[in-house]
């Protein structure tokens, strides 16, 4: 053993892990020629092989699939669909058919793929070298009935170090006695990490310098946060770790508990928590949380990095896919929310001097009436696959909610024309996110079924700050006097009114503000999928009492910075 | 032949589960399927060839194909791709 040493790396699962080293060198598999007697036979072994290979994967898959979610279970699957890759198998029967083993023709074959993966341009493509590799590996282990090596035994406090592990060598480690894993190959997208990261165990991929050059049951420190490997840490050095991991496992731990569980305040009142999505990965994160569905659906990742506009057809496997993912839960689609900060040029939008106050949101919708009109039919049919409803971003007047709604109608009745099924009775909602949608909220109460409380825009539109102006943007801050009566006033009016409101902006994952909130009536929260623990964790700890009593308090302060420093003081 | 270009969505490319998703679906066609992109042609039905093609999110491919089933498998290509195959411009993996 030698002095304390630190190696870099990609940070590759968070976490910190303290334990020993265990090198795990592959074992090289010996000479794969061999005389064969007759190539018809080989071949059947082959593809008896290959068989045994597939359902051991499946089971493989179908573990994970269930330990961690369908998504890296179908990562190991995929190992089956490339063993029977038709350019796979004719590779491999045509080397045979020459006269070579069943290993020997397969490792060739997959050396092709290999090499060919491996000189792509792209990080993605490259990773998946690594798959195959893996499959090999399994193959190989089969043709020689070689066992597989047994990583589900191992100490506990064991880091294990390679240059490469498999995926499906992963998908057996058990976060009980694996404490964190070096690889010295291996980026965040590889499937090794992506799974790591599902079983929870640190690890830092990609290592610079000698992985291996590490004598067996040396300490080491896993940083998966910073991305960096310790290797015999001094004590102090030890310490400073110990407290770090104590930190990282009670957040950790006191977020866990709150998975898959109801939103209810400490006197126990339902809380509706819902997320934010902005694609399909989104809200599968999301349902993983436990949520009430998705309370706002950023229409607007059809529409980016693309040369044209997406059509009705496409849009609505969209919305379907993801009201098929909330299995029945309510998920809230926000109609295309363009202009302002977010430019698509192929709409032959013009640049504007001031896209704040510009063209944007329903605006731009009432302009580009046929794209609106798809737009509404992709929603109406999708609706009839979930609780769908329907969110007009950035409005002013009651008449742009009256000319949406005729608008609406009308797509219906093509609908209907056209045999195709939806929700009659789809709810339409606006945004509240202007002062004059506030202050009207009384009158277009009678034409939404709901509001949604846009807080971003609200508070840079009642502030008359720029948020991206460097200059002003310290002037931004929900935490605001002024922004919080607004939002009072909504509140008051809406509950006056009947009407529901949630609030999609970031102030509902402001876990300081969650009284102020809960007291001013809100029942409905919706924040990126990351904000879900959290924030249902903080509504967990406050009764409406209490957050009544530090609410009038934060209310009777003058400032900005009176009002978030009380907040965060009290913060829970 | 019939022939169509789409604009490939998945934010990280054509990696391993959706060009499984794709090849599987078109194995089940009779006619030959082949993914045009940048001047090389990968097959439809080869998890392979389609990732080895290194296909970016964004990038337009053509989709030809030829044989007794030849309408049914360009819509059903099509359908695959433009509907996100399986991910709708989602996460990575």
């Amino acid at each position: 053993m030698t002095g304390e040493r630190v190696l870099y790396g990609v940070a590759g699962s968070p976490g910190i892990g303290i334990g020993h080293s265990l090198v795990y060198k592959e074992k090289p598999m010996g000479s794969l020629d061999r005389e064969i007697a007759d190539p018809k036979m080989e071949l059947e072994r082959y593809h008896n092989a290959v068989d045994t290979f597939c359902r051991i994967t499946q089971v493989k898959a179908d573990r994970v699939a269930e330990m961690v979610g369908k998504e890296q279970g179908d990562i190991i699957r995929c190992q089956t669909d490339m063993i029977r890759d038709p350019y796979m198998n004719g590779q491999v029967e045509g080397r045979i058919a020459l006269g070579q083993s069943a290993e020997a023709a397969l490792s060739a074959s997959c050396d092709l793929f290999i090499d060919l993966f491996t000189a792509s341009e792209d990080e993605i493509t490259r990773q998946r070298a690594a798959d195959i590799r893996d499959m090999r590996g399994g193959m190989l282990r089969l043709l020689l009935g070689l066992p597989e090596m047994d990583f589900s035994a191992l100490q506990p406090g064991t880091v294990l170090m390679a240059e490469e592990l498999s995926p499906s060598a992963v998908s057996v480690l058990n976060s009980a006695n694996v404490a964190g894993i070096v690889l010295g190959k291996g980026g965040p997208t590889s499937h090794s990490a992506i799974l790591a990261r599902a079983l929870e165990i640190p690890a830092v991929l990609g290592v610079e310098g000698r992985v291996l050059d590490t004598a067996p049951g040396e300490p080491v420190i896993v940083d998966g946060n910073r991305g960096c490997v310790v290797f015999s840490p001094s004590p102090e050095m030890r310490s400073v770790y110990e407290s770090r991991q104590n930190d990282f496992l009670q957040l950790r731990a006191s977020l866990r508990v709150f998975v898959g569980r109801e939103t209810r305040t400490a006197d126990g009142e339902r809380i509706q928590l819902a997320a934010n999505a902005g694609s399909v990965g989104d809200a599968t994160r999301a349902a993983g949380y436990g949520c009430d569905g998705i309370g706002l659906l950023r229409t607007e990742f059809l529409y980016l990095d693309r040369t044209s506009q997406p059509g009705e057809e496409e849009q609505f496997h969209a919305y379907r896919q993801i009201l098929s993912a909330m299995r029945g839960k309510r998920v809230i689609i926000r109609t295309l929310d363009v202009g302002g900060d977010k430019n698509l040029p192929y709409l032959g939008q013009i640049k504007e001097e001031n896209p704040f106050l510009g063209c944007r949101g329903l605006r731009f919708s009432l302009r580009e009436e046929d794209m609106f009109r798809a737009h509404l039919r992709a929603v109406l049919r999708a609706s009839a696959f979930g609780q769908a409803q329907l969110l007009l971003p950035m409005v002013t007047g009651v008449e742009e909610i009256h000319r949406a709604r005729e608008i609406l109608e009308e797509e219906k009745e093509v609908l209907r024309h056209r045999g195709v099924a939806f929700d009659e009775h789809l709810p339409m909602g606006v945004m509240v996110e202007t002062v004059a949608a506030c202050l009207m909220a009384d009158v277009f109460s009678k034409e939404a079924d709901f509001f949604s409380l846009g807080t971003n825009d609200l508070t840079q539109y009642v502030l008359g700050v720029d948020r991206g102006n460097a200059r002003v943007a310290h002037l931004y801050s929900y935490f605001h006097p002024g922004v919080l009566r607004l939002i009072r006033q909504v509140l008051e009016t809406a509950q006056s009114t009947g009407t529901k409101v949630s609030m999609c902006g970031e102030a509902a994952a402001e876990t300081a503000l969650t009284p102020v909130l809960l007291a001013f009536g809100l029942k409905e929260f919706s924040v990126a999928p990351v904000s879900l623990l959290p924030v249902r964790k903080t509504i967990s700890l406050w009764s409406q009492k209490e957050a009544k009593e530090v609410t009038e308090e934060a209310m009777s302060l003058e400032t900005e910075e009176e009002v978030r420093t009380f907040l965060k003081a009290h913060e829970k | 032949m019939v022939s169509k270009k789409v604009v490939l969505r998945n934010r990280e490319g054509l990696h391993v589960r959706p060009a499984g998703l794709f090849s599987n679906e078109m194995q089940r066609f009779l006619s030959e399927v082949l993914v045009c992109h940048q001047g090389t042609e990968a097959s439809g039905k080869s998890i392979m060839n389609l990732i080895a093609a290194g296909i970016q999110c964004g990038d337009e491919v053509e989709i030809r194909c030829s044989g007794p089933d030849e309408e049914e498998a360009l819509n059903r290509a099509v359908e695959l791709v433009s509907s996100g195959l399986g991910e709708a411009g989602g996460d990575q993996i």
